[in-house]
């Protein structure tokens, strides 16, 4: 139990984990899948995310030193339990794809239209690899000293979007009829459920009484952020959102005479950028955790080695644009919502509600396989 | 007397070891000294006259306890004649006698108490530590008159013996960590040992890392403040530099004279700080980033600014950015080696003569130079870190030209993730802000009152953790 977080930083870990997939394609995608009404699909994904957060949160209160795999283990056995964690272990990599992917794509747009993707993973590796390898604890420092910069940042883009706004002139919010938004739901859905790596690493959050408190203060302080950022992108971009992939540069660069300060998209540049690396240090330390339970064994440099290798690989010669991996999605994935909103919820709700068990006993088990 | 002229010739006959016979009612008394390392005004008033002057019993016992006017003297054993010997003290023989007694009498020549070059103050105590050890004991004894002061000495070095001195509050410091040090300390296997510094690389778990896990001093003011918190303090002989264990990183932005100053003025400075961290270390590399790869963030107006004093250059961005900077590296360092006034003629020629000539023959760019010379000065607003901020600067500027803003952002979690990993005696290298700890923000970049800190940094274990009375 050496390598466990603190709540502060797990709800730092959980406000990036919001921002990370949600600031570049993805409300260019909702707009030009639901027009106006993209900002009534965000709200409903991010409550339903909210919702499963506070499962988890209340798993961990009955199960404080159990993660998922253990709980699944428990109810279905280790079989049930690693094909589930494969598949989980799939989508993190593929998370860590999309982020990349969309990170390339942002760089060429914005900073430098003949940037490289081998340059990318030389710049991105070495620095998520060393956070990887130096452990959890480490890592989740090195984000709560970097989450200061990100808030202060974030709330620096909006105030300077927010200057020449009028929410006024916000669109018809219900154009779209009901079907096509929840229909948009399901097909976003892997840009969202951000917070499933806190049922992967629950075993590594250090329990504390307030600690739902603590973590819904950051991520409904964060959403409020994200949700501004939308309705701007909304109402900026409205029917040009297939021209604005880059949410977060082209709502500051919208502005970029404000106060005769000039180009200011620098902000959010170094914003995003900071994300980028975070974000992907904690998508790399989930799939090490699902991969080192998959295993049986935990070997820090083995999972590295086979992590970085399958990202290499994967990126390089699979999905080497934002295209390929976003069809993907949209062709393959487009059901990985049933597993992170109706199979693992359901799970936790029936834990919750039927399971007498007590977490000590569990625990004391999971020490003696140990 | 046959042990003295082995004595002698173990310590190769040199000129500087005195004997002196004396004989005192009718017994031959021996005197052996290294004269350069004595007091003999000392040893004439309180041995020697003494000893002629005595018409009773001779013998060791008789001298020590009613002839020798002397404060310290032991009785010591054959094999111990050439360490006390060498300890700058007398060796008094008695024909007859197997033993000795040794009495002390040292003196070197030492400097009095100065206001340290390296921690200049304002408004507050400017008494510095001198390079005698006893200075050292002295003054921390005056600065800090408590029964729970514990200083322990050792000798270390197989050539020199240097006295190195421990202190720590025994009701303060964490026994663990003081019981760790100070086995660290006895395991050291070396021949000399001329600062602390020769000591850190002992004392620390990652011998290798490019940041300091110490916090060095000169002042007994700031070594009392930081024993008040918990820590360990080390001192050597012959050497004015106190280092103190456990260390946190925050400690370099913090200095002396911000408690001797408005809060409201400290926290200011201390921002100040740290933004001249950042500018130290990651401007040169931002600078070079957007010039080669960024330049359209960069506003309209400053590109062309830019590019008017750097489109006739023969060197690329990233060349002429190095060579100004290892050129202003160069002649700092010209400036700290050479005698004083022949550093103001360097300056002069480095700074103008190769600086604007440079500038106006169109071989660097106005905008580089600033762009270094704001970055080199930076440093300086934390003296301490300023040689692991010199190589981290220039890791940047590297990342900044090869990989562009994304290297710099890299680099920079790069360096805040390795700064975490340092977690020497179990205190967090960041704290107060990675890990957060809330009780410790009171003295961090935004420092509250001294009335207002009535507990004791959290990030340094320490058995007490208010301070003061605690029914207060």
């Amino acid at each position: 139990m050496s390598e466990q977080i603190s709540v502060r930083q797990t709800a730092c870990f959980c406000a990036i984990s919001m921002l990370a997939l949600k600031l570049i394609t993805l409300p260019s995608i909702l707009v030009e899948m639901s027009t106006s009404s993209a900002i009534i699909v965000a709200l409903i994904m991010f409550a339903l995310d909210l919702m499963i957060l506070f499962l988890y949160l209340k798993a961990k209160e009955k199960y404080p030193d159990l993660s998922l795999y253990e709980l699944i283990k428990k109810v279905f056995g280790t079989i049930v339990a690693k094909i589930i964690y494969s598949f989980l272990f799939g989508i993190f990599i593929l998370k860590i794809l999309m982020l990349n992917n969309e990170a390339i794509s942002y760089m060429r747009d914005i900073v430098d239209e003949d940037f490289k993707l081998t340059l990318y993973l030389m710049t991105f590796l070495p620095v998520v690899i060393s956070m990887v390898y130096s452990g959890l604890k480490n890592s989740a420092r090195t984000v709560e000293f970097g989450f200061v910069f990100i808030f202060i940042g974030l709330v620096f883009c909006l105030f300077l979007s927010e200057i020449t706004f009028s929410y006024g002139e916000i669109g018809p919010i219900f154009k779209e009829n009901i079907s096509n938004i929840l229909n948009t739901c399901g097909e976003v859905g892997f840009w969202f459920s951000d917070f499933l790596f806190v049922a992967i690493l629950s075993d590594k959050i250090k329990y504390q009484k307030n600690m739902k408190k603590i973590i819904f203060a950051y991520v409904i302080i964060t959403l409020i952020i994200l949700i501004a950022l939308y309705i701007i992108y909304i109402r900026l971009f409205n029917v040009t959102a297939f021209l604005h992939k880059d949410a977060i540069a082209d709502i500051t660069q919208y502005n970029r005479n404000i106060g005769n300060s000039g180009n200011i998209d620098i902000i959010a540049i170094l914003v995003y950028m900071f994300i980028i690396f975070f974000q992907g240090a904690i998508y790399f330390l989930t799939a090490k955790n699902i991969y080192e339970k998959i295993v049986g064994y935990q070997n820090k440099i083995h999972s590295i080695i086979f992590i970085t290798l399958s990202i290499i690989t994967l990126q390089l010669f699979v999905f080497y644009n934002l295209e390929l991996i976003i069809n993907f999605v949209f062709n393959y994935l487009k059901y990985f919502g049933i597993l992170a909103w109706i199979i693992i919820p359901l799970f936790y709700v029936s834990l919750l509600l039927f399971d007498k068990e007590k977490g000590d006993e569990l625990v004391k088990e999971k020490s003696k396989q140990n | 007397m046959k042990i003295i002229e082995d004595i002698k010739k173990q310590l190769n006959n040199n000129p500087d070891i005195v004997e002196r016979q004396f004989l005192v009612n009718d017994k031959n008394v021996y005197l052996l000294f290294i004269k350069s390392t004595i007091d003999k005004t000392l040893l004439v008033h309180s041995v020697i006259s003494p000893l002629l002057e005595h018409k009773g019993e001779v013998n060791l016992n008789v001298l020590s306890s009613s002839v020798l006017k002397v404060a310290e003297i032991e009785n010591v054993k054959k094999d111990d004649f050439v360490r006390c010997l060498l300890r700058s003290k007398v060796l008094l023989f008695v024909d007859g006698e197997t033993d000795a007694l040794a009495i002390d009498m040292e003196f070197f020549p030492t400097r009095q108490p100065a206001e340290p070059p390296t921690s200049p103050t304002i408004q507050g105590p400017r008494e510095g530590f001198t390079e005698s050890i006893k200075t050292t004991i002295a003054l921390m004894r005056k600065q800090l008159p408590s029964k729970h002061l514990v200083i322990k000495s050792f000798f270390v070095g197989e050539m020199s013996h240097t006295q190195v001195s421990m202190f720590y509050m025994d009701n303060l410091a964490d026994k663990k960590i003081v019981k760790k040090i100070e086995n660290k300390l006895k395991k050291i296997n070396t021949d000399i040992v001329l600062d602390p510094h020769y000591l850190v690389e002992y004392i620390v778990g990652r011998p290798n890392s490019l940041f300091e896990q110490y916090g060095s001093m000169e002042k007994p003011d700031i070594v009392t403040a930081k024993l008040m918190e918990g820590r360990v303090a080390i001192a050597v002989d012959g050497s004015p530099i106190v280092i103190t264990f456990p260390f946190v990183m925050f400690e370099d932005i913090q200095n002396s004279n911000d408690y001797y100053t408005n809060s409201h003025y400290a926290t200011f400075i201390r921002y100040v700080r740290a933004f001249g961290i950042i500018m130290a270390t990651v401007i040169p590399g931002v600078y070079l980033s957007l010039r080669l790869y960024h330049y359209r963030v960069v506003p309209l107006k400053y590109i062309l600014t830019i590019s008017a004093t750097t489109q006739n250059l023969p060197f690329t961005p990233f060349i002429e950015v190095l060579f100004i900077l290892i050129l202003f590296q160069m002649l700092y360092e010209v400036s700290l080696r050479l005698p004083r006034y022949l550093g103001i003629a360097t300056s002069i020629v480095g700074a103008l003569v190769l600086g604007d000539t440079g500038v106006q023959a169109g071989l660097i760019s106005p905008p580089g130079i600033i762009v270094i010379a704001l970055s080199l000065i930076a440093v300086y607003t934390v003296p301490n870190q300023a040689p692991q901020l010199n190589i981290v600067r220039l890791v940047f500027l590297l990342l900044g030209g090869t990989l562009g803003l994304l290297g710099v952002v890299g680099g920079m979690i790069y360096f805040v993730n390795y700064l975490n990993s340092m977690n020497e005696f179990n205190a967090p290298n960041l704290a107060p802000y990675s890990p957060r700890v809330q009780q410790d923000l009171k003295d961090g970049l935004h420092k509250k009152p001294i009335p207002k800190m009535r507990k004791r940094p959290q990030s340094i274990k320490s058995n007490d953790d208010i301070r003061g009375l605690k029914s207060e």
